[in-house]
Order: structure tokens, then sequence, then C-alpha cells
């Protein structure tokens, strides 16, 4: 039993840094630009189908099809930006809208090419499984999978501290008329932070497909709501807070699991954000009056 | 009202300009000069415009009509329409009246950011920041305090120090003024002038403090709402009688 709790508990883990990915390009782009970028998923589920085509077109290659994967996220999310975001001038309503089409319009398109089944995923290397005590085995992805998304996390906490760009980021998202005084280019800062996020996206909807051996063109979704819901229980524009409520609800959903089914799975989720919310109405990390203008 | 600016050097020069928001005129057919060492003051009842053109000349709303020209002693400067980080780069240094720190920022931080973007030499962007800590002492005190946590005085003054990092050719000082207990507003002003005289550093100052912007300025100008009213050497406008009723509180 303690084996399987274990296990559990690493599943947890490993679901929770993939969700804190998703959360914090949500929060990029809000603490830049103060939108909700609702295509958010859409760009992750195009991240993890970047990487079939590239197989699908004869590369057989995990690592080239992963570097593509992200690229045409990359670029999708941009082609976003300048498409369903900058026209609108910061017009919140109608930002949500667009972007939501843009989600529809991407898991449509891609539903049209796939005929909308799951599609099996490559793996980056053969599972090796390691015996840690009795029953417990974990395997090299698995391992994998959590150092990259950890990883990722911590490299974007340091980009956002200690780098020009970075700093430009949190200087926008703090305040962008200050931004210009000081010398930052706004517009250009703007795009950085969405391309970052797309980036981001990429990744999670990549991570996130290793990890189930399967994606489909709804996935995001899913996994787009749950960043939604980190992000309000974290209280908008706190990176550490992410993480942190990330990886608890990630576990959390683990071992609901292991309770009840996996039916109790979301419903652990939206109680922690309905009893949050009761408690804390600007989330866990969040104050008053903060509105995601800041990271 | 014409002036005479035959004899005077001007390193800014507005003219005529309009600022709207949509359909709303803010200000219009607002000219100015500000001469080599000079410092302005820029007066007016509230609502009068003052801090619109503060903005237009920062880069931060365009004007909707007219020029405004910079010579940084080498060329002349078009700056209508240019976004306000080009102008930040061109040494035009602008401390609004609100919002005037990076909350979620330390104070070495926040002096820090005054010249990452704008200066390419990273060591004499620390020097800079630590010599003006030697003039802003409560700044080195809070060196590592969240700035949004500061009092409204000490934010004041990590603004105006974060405006001189990169060591700008012009300032535009946004009603300086506000939440200053009088010792401190004192403090703070004397720097201002000593600033304008040994940095060479002009200053362009919206004040609701008549008395003190009239006493650390050499011109003044006077809006009314929307319109440019009065301009002259601030000794002239203190004698006019009609203007001192109607703006200044006698
Ligand atoms: N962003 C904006 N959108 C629309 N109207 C604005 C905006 N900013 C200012 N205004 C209007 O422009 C006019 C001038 O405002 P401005 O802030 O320039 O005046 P001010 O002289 O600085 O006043 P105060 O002394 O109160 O600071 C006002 O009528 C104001 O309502
Ligand atoms: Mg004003």
């Amino acid at each position: 039993m303690a084996e399987y709790l274990f296990e559990q508990f690493l599943i947890g883990i490993s679901t929770g840094a993939i969700y804190a990915i998703v959360a914090i390009g949500y929060n990029l782009v809000f603490g830049v630009m103060n939108v909700l970028n609702l295509s958010h998923g859409a760009v992750m589920m195009v991240g993890s189908f970047g990487v079939l085509l590239l197989f699908y077109l004869g590369i057989d290659n995990f690592w080239l099809a992963v570097a593509f994967g992200i690229a045409l996220a990359l670029v999708t999310g941009l082609l976003v930006e300048r498409i369903a975001v900058r026209p609108l001038k910061g017009n919140w309503w109608n930002i949500k809208v667009a972007t939501l089409g843009a989600a529809m319009f991407l898991e449509n398109f891609v539903t049209r090419l796939t005929d909308g089944r799951p599609m099996p995923y490559p793996r980056p290397f053969k599972p090796v499984y390691y015996t840690i005590v009795g029953d417990f085995e974990v395997s090299n992805v698995q391992l994998f999978l959590i150092a990259c998304s950890l990883g990722l996390m911590v490299a974007m906490m340091l980009f956002l501290r200690h780098t020009t760009p970075g700093k430009a980021i949190r200087v926008v998202a703090q305040n962008p008329d200050l931004a210009q005084c000081v010398g930052v280019n706004v517009q250009q800062t703007m795009v950085l932070g969405f391309a970052l996020s797309a980036a981001l996206a990429g990744c999670a909807g990549i991570l996130n497909a290793v990890t189930f051996g399967s994606t489909y063109p709804f996935v995001g979704q899913f996994l787009g709501l749950k960043g939604l819901v980190i992000l309000i229980v974290a209280g908008i524009g706190n990176v550490r807070g992410c993480l942190i409520v990330a990886l608890v609800l990630g576990v959390l959903e683990s071992f609901s699991v292991v309770a009840g089914g996996s039916q109790y799975r979301d419903l652990v989720a939206y109680s922690a954000l309905v009893l949050t919310l009761l408690v804390r109405p600007h989330g866990l990390f969040g104050e008053e009056g903060r509105t995601g203008r800041e990271i | 009202m014409p002036i005479s600016v035959s004899d005077m050097q001007p390193i800014l020069t507005v003219d005529r300009i309009e600022v709207r928001y949509g359909k709303v005129v803010a200000a219009t057919d607002i000219s100015l000069v500000i001469g080599k060492g000079e410092i302005v003051t820029l007066l007016g009842p509230n609502g009068a415009g003052k801090t619109s053109v503060l903005k237009a000349i920062a880069g931060l709303v365009a004007p909707a009509d007219g020029r405004i020209a910079f010579d940084d002693g080498k060329t002349v400067h078009e700056l209508a329409g240019k976004p306000g980080h080009v102008l930040a780069k061109l040494g035009i240094a602008h401390v609004p009246a609100q919002n005037i720190v990076l909350p979620r920022m330390t104070v070495e931080e926040n002096l820090e950011v005054g010249g990452r973007f704008l200066m390419s030499d990273r060591a004499a962007l620390q020097r800079s920041v630590r010599s003006l800590m030697d003039r802003f002492p409560i700044l080195a005190e809070r060196r590592t305090q969240y700035a949004g946590l500061l009092s409204g005085g000490e934010q004041r003054q990590l603004a105006i120090a974060r405006a001189l990092v990169a060591k700008p050719r012009l300032m535009l000082l946004d009603e300086p003024s506000i939440g200053l207990a009088p010792k401190t507003l004192g403090e703070i002003f004397g720097l201002l002038k000593r600033i304008n005289r040994e940095d060479g550093i002009e200053m362009l100052l919206v004040e609701q403090n008549v008395v003190k912007a009239l006493e650390l300025a050499n011109r003044a100008y006077v809006m009314r709402v929307g319109a440019m009213d009065f301009s002259g050497p601030c000794e002239d406008l203190a004698r006019d009688e009609r203007l001192a009723n109607a703006y200044l509180g006698s």
C-alpha cells in the first residue's frame, strides 16, 4: 500500500508540474497585456500535434520533433496575438471572445486533419523501470518528465528575475507607462511575453502527451481549465504561488483517485477553487487590488 | 502670447501642440520653450491639461497636432509621435504624478531598472546606482525593501533618483511635491536645484505648490483649461494680479 501511495504521489507531482507550466503561461500574457488568452489550451494541443506531424512527414527523431512542436506552438501563439489580440487594443471582453474563437478554430481544424481520434504518442527513450523498495517502481521516463517540468519552471523564474528581457516583462507587468519612461519597448515586450507563453504551452502539451502516451484535438480544454483554476487559486500574477498550488493540486487529485476513483479528480480541483475563493477572494498568494498587472 | 526667445538656446521647443483622448481635447495650441540650463514651471488649475502636455512631451500620448523639437546638443530631434521608450533613450526622463515606483521590486531593483534599458555599460550602471544612494540616504537605508511599501515621500525620492540613473538631458516632473512634508519638500526642491546647477539638467516642472515652484523655477507658464494663458519670468507672474487671483489663490 505504501508503495502504491508513493507511486500516486509521483504521478501527482508529475501532472502538477505540467499544470504549473500551463498556469505560468496564462500568467505571462495576463501580466504583460492584462488580458486572458483563452486560446492557451489549444496552443498546447498544437504543440503536441506538431511532434506527430514531423513523424508523419517521415522524420524519425524524437528531439527534432519536440523542437518542431514547440516552434509550431510558438508561431501559432504569435499568430493569435497578431490576429485576435493586438487589433482589439486591450478590450478585455472582445479579446476573450476572439481568443476563444481562435481555440475553436484550431481544435476543429486539427479534428478535420486527424478524424479526432486519440493518437498514440512516441516516447523519448525506451522506458527502464527501477525498483526502489518492494513493489514500488519508477521509470526513467517518469523521472525525466518531472525533471523537465521542474527545470522549465526554475529556468522561467530565473529568466524573469535576472535577465534584461525578463526584467522588461516584469516592469511592463507592473506599470506599462513607467516601463516606457525607463526605456522599455512595451509593444516588443508584450510580443515576447506572448511568445514565451506559447512556447511554454507547446512544452506543456508535449509533456502531457508523453505522460499519458496519447493526445487528441480537445486535450487543451481540460489542461487549459486546470491551468486557469490554479491561476485563480494561487492569485493572479504570482509565479511562485502557481508552482506551489499546481504541485499540491496534482498530488491531491492523484490521491483522490486512489480514495474514490477517477471521477473524483475534477471534483477535488473545483472544490479547492470554490473553497479558496470563499476564504480568500484574491487567491492564496494574491493581494487585494492586484489584477495580474504584476508578475 | 509671444515670448522673446531670441537670446535663449532652446533645448526643447513645443510648438502649438494639441493633446486629445479620442474626442476629448485636453489641451490645445500649447507652445513653450525650455532654454539651456533652465528650470521652467507649468502651472494652472485642476484639469487644465498640464499632465497631458507633459505626457505628450514624454511620448506617452501622441499629440494630435503641432511639433515638439528636442536639441540634445548634437542634433535636433522631432519628438511628436515617437513612443516613450525612444524618447527615454534620447535623454528625456519623465517622473509622473502617480504610480511612480515599481511596487513588486526592491528599492535597489527600482534604481537599477532606471538604467538597465538605457545604459549598455553595466559597471557604469552600478556606479550610478551607488552614487544616487549616497545622494538619497533614505534609499540606501531601504535598499532591500519592496518599493510598494515605502511611504509616499520615500517613493517620490525613489522616482526622482530612478530618473537620474541614466543621466538624462531633460527632466519632466509632474507635481513632485505631492505628499511631501514641508521639511522633505524643502530638501527635495533643494536637491532639484542642485541637480540643475551641478549636472546641468534642464527641468519642466508641473506644480500645484505655486510658491515653491516659483521659487525654484526661472520662468513660468500658466494654463487655463485647455490652453495657455501666461508665460514669462516668475517675478512677473507673482506681480500679475489677475492671474494671481484666478489661479494662484492670491
Ligand atoms: N486618459 C484620458 N482619457 C480621457 N480624458 C482624459 C484622460 N486624461 C486626462 N483627460 C482629460 O483631459 C483634461 C486634462 O487633464 P490633465 O490630467 O492633463 O489635467 P491637469 O492639468 O494635469 O490636472 P490636475 O492638476 O488635476 O492634475 C481633463 O479634462 C481630463 O478629464
Ligand atoms: Mg495633472
